[in-house]
């Protein structure tokens, strides 16, 4: 909507109530209910001037007709008819003069111009705006009626003057109004303040409506669209005024498959003045489908009809970028689901033949072990070393896929009970090393019991495994930090240089000889893996020649978690 | 005693599809103490045909014990497996799966079908021995069964 409609649109509205009071040179003041008026234009306020005194003429000719001579002495009565265009007109003079100008009754137009001081003065100032009728009495003209309003834009108070003069031009009887400068102004300020508040209102309305992304609209209940907000094109391609004519270039354009849907909400909004919330494919003037969020509040009556103001949103962009992001994560899923049942079937399966290779070979070696030369029971031992170690291998590929495959539904586990399953496997390596292990006491937290056991077994078993030259002694305990639990594993062991602080968390990375530190390399990936899968992380410090700290956080338990604990 | 044991060779039926652990336990089998004769089918369905005796296998002895492999062509092991358990005439013989698998669903489902013991095949040949001479031992001397008619 433009300013200029708006404005016309409240005039149109008002002037039903209005009643035409006083114009000012330019200005026509009009009186609204009580306190409220409006401006019209030039035009308007002179048409209405000659109005009044045609009226005015009209009923001065009707009393001619009663009393042809004394016609003019009668204009006293102008007093009562001129009263009765306005009740806040206040009538401070009048009067009825003979052909030469003096009073009959009432005061003398200079006693007018007296009264009225510099506010208005006849004929000299141009301050105002005069309306002239003429009086005709058997069709002749025997006078004029004339009507001058002064101009208000001085904030002074406004005068209305009626004035009758002979077909000579002789003043032959007037009457003045006064109309206050108090109602004026007040009238005058709340207009101004109604006219600002609208403009501004409507500069807001109109930044708002062309600079927001969105596009709102106005729709009935038939599915006619009677506003689009100016920047549809941008969206859209077409022009609020081609889809507002033909209804088909909206609805005919909707994808099939969210038709319905679309329809459906449309309908419910009108029906039961649902909420309208619903994201559709649209396809553009240039023929590209694009996705809209389209949504409405309510409906509201006007003129008879039923309407709904609502806002749409081109979601193209979020939705290509939503639809990717899950198809990534639908992709990663179903890789990562791949790998582990890769790693799983592959280890599985080398299993078979591994068994063959390490059982013949061993067969071999018990049935022929001296029966051929010394080379022979050499190649037969190392064939069955690498078998072993190999078994070794997928056994420890296998456990660190299970990891990810096995994973039990978390349950709250003590600590304590996991770390005594711990150290009861690994009794053996603690009684040979002679190590003295310090347990200060652990949280239960949510976890998988197998895991955590498997976690501190490693971690323990490696601490123990990599021992240095004093008497071995390794330190587990647990602090709260923040929503974690902090555990650490300290020993006096050999250390790691922090350099390959990463390294060693990689699956079958090993920093030491076989002959020195047996094992595949395993243990600490499947470490990182279990904490992770508990929603935690895994460190260590390190000092070669001093010892290593592994440190690693699981999420403390929450209350819900404590209940479930309880019931379970 | 009733023992089959007690009388002539026990008859192990062995329903293996890789010629490599046939000859292994056959081996194992040989370094035991057991009189046997030893029945070899190489897939599910050979199995039943044997078990049935049917065509050639017509003469075939109703076998004492029945070492039975899960993964096998044709018929699947599972499905050998609850065959024998339905029927009447077989349904007394015990069935010793031998497995490469360690696989819980496996495990499960074996007992489900009525096995009478689980054991996972070990990769070490002298555990595999000990084994086979551990199933011998159970089954076919300290275990008693009844008589056969």
């Amino acid at each position: 909507m433009s300013g200029s409609s708006v404005y016309i649109g409240i005039k149109q509205h008002l002037s039903r109530r209005l009643l035409p009071l006083a114009a000012g040179m330019g200005v026509l003041i009009a009186l609204l209910a009580p306190a409220t008026y409006v401006v019209i234009e030039q035009k308007s306020v002179q048409h209405l001037t000659d109005l009044y005194a045609g009226d005015l003429a009209a009923k001065l000719q009707d009393l001619a007709l009663e009393a042809p001579e004394l016609w003019k002495y009668q204009t006293y009565k102008f007093a009562d008819i001129t009263r009765g265009f306005h009740p806040a007109l206040d009538l401070i003079g009048f009067g009825v003069l003979d052909e030469k100008g003096t009073p009959i009754a009432g005061y003398s137009s200079n006693d007018v111009n007296k009264m009225l001081g510099k506010d208005l003065s006849l004929g000299e100032d141009l301050l105002y705006t005069k309306g002239t009728a003429p009086i005709v009495f058997n069709n002749r003209r025997v006078g004029t009626v004339e009507i001058f309003v002064s101009d208000n834009r001085l904030k002074q108070n406004t005068y209305v003057l009626f004035c009758i003069s002979s077909a000579v031009g002789v003043l032959l009887a007037f009457t003045v109004f006064r109309f206050p400068v108090r109602v004026v102004g007040r009238m005058e300020e709340s207009l101004a303040e109604v006219i600002d508040a609208l403009q501004k209102s409507e500069r807001k309305y109109r930044s708002l409506v062309n600079n927001i992304p969105d596009v709102t609209w106005t729709a009935d209940n038939k599915g006619n669209t009677l506003f689009l907000s100016p920047n549809l094109p941008r969206v859209y391609g077409f022009t609020p005024d081609e889809v507002c004519r033909d209804p088909s270039l909206w609805f005919g354009r909707i994808h099939p498959e969210d038709l319905e849907r679309v329809k459906d909400a449309f309908v419910s909004l009108f029906l039961e003045g649902g909420t309208f919330d619903v994201e559709y494919r649209i396809r553009r003037k240039d023929g590209e489908w694009i996705w809209l969020h389209d949504r409405a509040v309510g409906t509201y009556e006007r003129g008879g009809e039923l309407l709904a103001d609502g806002l749409f949103t081109d979601v193209t962009e979020h939705k290509q970028v939503v639809e990717k992001l899950a198809e990534q994560s639908r992709e990663l899923a179903r890789s990562n689901a791949e790998l582990e049942q890769f790693a799983y079937v592959a280890s599985h399966d080398l299993q078979e033949p591994l068994r063959m290779v390490s059982s013949y070979m061993q067969l071999l070696s018990r049935r022929y072990k001296g029966k051929l030369d010394e080379d022979a029971d050499e190649f037969i031992a190392y064939a069955v070393d690498g078998a072993n170690r190999m078994q070794r291998l997928i056994n420890d590929l296998l456990a660190y896929s299970r990891v990810g495959s096995k994973g039990k539904e978390p349950q709250p586990i003590d600590c304590n009970d996991v770390m005594r399953q711990a150290l009861d496997n690994l009794q053996e390596a603690v009684r040979e090393a002679a190590v003295e292990i310090v347990v200060s006491p652990l949280p239960t937290i949510m976890g998988d019991e197998v895991q955590l056991m498997q976690l501190f077994q490693n971690l323990i078993g490696n601490a123990i495994k990599f021992h240095g030259d004093d008497p071995p002694r390794v330190e587990v305990g647990a602090e709260a930090r923040g929503a974690d639990w902090l555990f650490s594993v300290h020993d006096n062991g050999i250390g790691i240089e922090a350099k390959n602080f990463e390294r060693i968390f990689q699956i079958f990375q090993r920093l030491h000889d076989r002959s020195h530190y047996p094992g595949t390399g395993i243990g600490l990936a499947v470490c990182k893996k279990i904490v992770e899968r508990h929603h935690g992380t895994i460190w260590l410090e390190s000092e070669p020649g001093k010892g290593t700290t592994f440190h690693f956080t699981i999420p403390a338990m929450k209350v819900s978690d404590d209940l479930k604990g309880g019931v379970s | 005693m009733n023992h089959p044991a007690s009388c002539g060779p026990v008859e192990i039926f062995l329903v293996e599809d890789n010629p490599g652990d046939v000859r292994l336990t056959r081996e194992a089998l040989k370094e035991g103490k057991i009189y046997h004769n030893l029945w070899v089918a190489k897939d599910g369905e050979e199995a039943l045909a044997m078990l049935h005796r049917k065509g050639e296998y017509s003469d075939i002895p109703v076998p004492d014990i029945i070492l039975l492999d899960l993964n096998l062509p044709r018929v699947d092991g599972r499905d050998v497996l609850a065959r024998i358990k339905e029927e009447e005439e077989l349904k007394m013989i015990p069935v010793v799966v031998l497995t490469s698998s360690e696989a819980e669903q496996d495990v499960l489902k074996a007992y489900n079908l009525h096995a009478n013991c689980f054991v996972t095949k070990p990769v070490d040949l002298e555990q595999f021995m000990m084994v086979v001479r551990a199933i011998e031992s159970f089954w076919l001397t300290i275990v008693k069964m009844p008589t056969r008619i």
